[in-house]
């Protein structure tokens, strides 16, 4: 049982740091993470590019769904793994 | 023909009821955002906090499946069956009190101004219709008399996860007030380990701005780290529950700290990365594929990882790993053609902007680990195919029919006719463009139906019927396989909608006959029409 409780506790708070709070969508909004909010101004090599506003998550959305696959299906994999005998 | 449905009756009231929640939960954050009303202030604003119920929700539920799984599992297995007669009235009455509380929702949340009349009258309304909606479960779920008996028997796991969802809503809201501490550690650590690669380095604390005179980015900090924490810990939580009679406690514990401070580290190597990346070769590159899928990268390498060690290092096992004696691995042929494919886009992606100039690695890749394993597939062809024809009109037809649906669906979101082809595609030499599209076409028609088919059909749906996904018969299905194997199948695809529906026809293919081959065939056409479609029609935007 204390097993399960230590599983449970870490697994319930694990789930909460990645759920959005209302304070943490303020800060988001205020300033997104890896957000660039202007190029160098005195360097040629960047450009007139403007990348005001630029932001990605740590974790990108968009790119979720082949790394959930990789993932599950990576301990799939890892987990299948059997001797001949136990097979049989 | 007939194809074996498999029977999982009385898990079925509970599971459609919480199904319904999920959904409208989904349904209610997706129109609406809390904590505009906490950002408004005024008579309503302590409203906004209501916004943390779906999160302490889930924690509940997590918890209580970790404490009482078995328990659960028991007494739901004693629910008697309900009929549709007696089913529909119950549904009616749910999504009556929901559409109430949708509209009420509506009239709080989604203005900018207050409704009229008596604020504490649209709270009360709210309250009541909300707490009516959730009521109104109990009868899909249990109904009323059984739900009694369900509290008795799981009182003490009940208490416990409500203790467990309370703390970890804590949790939770402590963690944003310890992001700036965090972020200034991962912040400094980025400005040393880069001030050790190249000089000079900018470096702005006050801005929490580092990089190079030429490039540099501001690291906020909820890019500090939080959320490969946060989803390591969850995993690994949830991996330690599924395997524990596989492991070896507390000695496994020690992975977490272990797995925790690494992802950490590696996101810290990520943003040096990131950095050099902008600063020696493209910073379109570094804002692009790398910042986007670099940090799945670490989180799947490290979450893989913990994993493998587990079933490696004799000290994690519950029992001890045996250095002899052959070992072998059924789910071989069907995941790793799969898990090779995507693990390459992945890396490929890091190194791309617009259009993704390594697609045909992907393609090398599938047909090396495909050939690898060919004796396996034309040994498990012939032993179901028997003395049926491989080829038949069914799965052409479903293929078709596939294809229909999936333009159909993806008009909502994208436009059918002519489109801009990939940026980048057409300054390629003619020769190097043509052979990429001739890549494109053949992965797309090829390769990918095999590939998925293979994952998503071949393994993923029957090893959700049985553990033994080897022993279950390629006619055999029930509604949860088929629906979870599509989601998954839909994940990878942009068009998610469109993708479930493929997904479910695959799947009709497949047990149809029983042969896998079939949904091969029927994936083959819906693909091969789709890229005619797209050749022809110059609509790229369906690639």
């Amino acid at each position: 049982m204390l097993k399960r409780l230590i599983l449970g506790i870490s697994l319930a708070v694990g789930l909460l740091f990645l759920l959005p709070t209302p304070q943490a969508d303020a800060s988001g909004r205020q300033m997104r993470s890896h957000s660039w909010p202007r190029w160098h101004k005195r360097h040629h090599n960047v450009s007139a590019r403007q990348h005001v506003g630029t932001s990605a998550p740590e974790l990108d959305p968009g790119a979720a769904g082949g790394a959930l696959i990789l993932l599950i299906g990576g301990v799939a994999y890892i987990v299948s793994r059997r001797r001949e005998e136990e097979l049989a | 023909m007939t194809v074996a449905r498999v029977s999982h009756a009385p898990y079925l009231r509970p599971l459609g009821a919480l199904g319904l929640l999920t959904l409208e939960y989904l349904i209610v954050t997706f129109c609406f955002d809390a904590y505009q009303l906490v950002e408004a202030g005024g008579e309503l604003g302590g409203l906004g906090w209501m916004g943390l119920v779906g999160p302490a929700l889930i924690a509940f539920g997590t918890s209580l499946w970790i404490l009482a799984g078995a328990e659960v599992r028991r007494a739901f297995a004693t629910i008697p069956a309900l009929d549709a007669a007696g089913l529909w009235p119950r549904v009616a009455l749910q999504l009556g009190c929901f559409a109430a509380f949708f509209a009420v929702t509506g009239a709080l949340f989604a203005n900018d101004s207050t409704p009229k009349g008596p604020t504490w009258v649209w709270v009360g309304l709210w309250l009541v219709t909300g707490g009516a909606t959730l009521a109104s479960l109990i009868p899909i779920a249990f109904g009323s008399r059984r739900l009694v008996v369900l509290v008795r028997e799981l009182a003490a796991p009940l208490g416990l996860s409500t203790l467990l969802a309370l703390l970890a809503l804590g949790a939770g809201l402590a963690t944003v007030t310890w992001w700036d501490r965090l972020n200034g550690v991962t912040l400094y650590s980025v400005a040393f380990v880069l001030d050790a690669l190249v000089s000079p380095i900018y470096f702005d604390p006050a801005e929490l701005a580092i990089g190079t005179p030429d490039f540099w980015v501001i690291v906020a900090p909820v890019c500090s780290g939080y959320e490969g924490i946060g989803l390591i810990l969850a995993f690994l939580s949830a991996y330690l529950v599924a395997f524990h009679k596989r492991l070896r406690f507390p000695n496994v514990l020690a992975l977490v700290p272990a797995a925790i401070l690494l992802i950490w580290l590696l996101n810290v190597l990520r943003i040096v990365a990131l950095i050099l990346i902008g600063h020696l070769w493209s910073p379109d590159i570094a804002i692009g594929g790398f910042h986007s899928k670099a940090g799945w990268l670490a989180f799947c390498g490290v979450a893989l990882g913990a994993v493998w060690l587990t079933h490696r290092v004799p000290w994690f096992a519950a029992q001890s790993v045996e250095k002899t004696g052959r070992t072998i691995n059924p789910s071989a042929p069907f995941l790793l053609p799969l898990l090779f494919v995507v693990a390459t886009a992945l890396v490929t992606g890091l190194f791309v902007e617009e259009l993704d100039y390594y697609y045909p690695l992907r393609v090398v890749v599938a047909l090396l680990v495909l050939g690898w394993y060919r004796d396996e597939y034309l040994i498990g062809l012939r032993e179901h195919l028997g003395s049926r024809s491989l080829l038949s009109w069914e799965a052409p037809a479903i293929g078709t029919a596939i294809y229909v649906v999936w333009i159909a669906l993806s008009s909502w979101t994208t436009p059918l006719g002519a489109s801009d082809p990939p940026e980048g595609l057409f300054e390629m030499a003619p020769p190097l463009a043509i052979a990429w599209i001739a890549a494109r076409a053949f992965g797309s028609v090829v390769t990918v139906p095999i590939v998925e088919e293979l994952a998503f059909r071949g393994f993923l749906l029957r090893r959700i019927i049985a553990s033994d996904f080897t022993k279950v018969r390629y006619d055999r299905w029930h509604w949860p396989a088929v629906v979870l194997s599509s989601i998954a199948f839909a994940a990878v695809h942009q068009q998610w909608v469109a993708g479930f529906a493929a997904g479910v026809g695959f799947a009709y293919a497949q047990t149809r006959r029983g042969l896998l081959s079939d949904a091969i065939i029927a994936h083959v056409t819906s693909n091969a029409l789709i890229a005619a479609h797209v050749l022809l029609a110059g609509a790229w935007s369906l690639w």
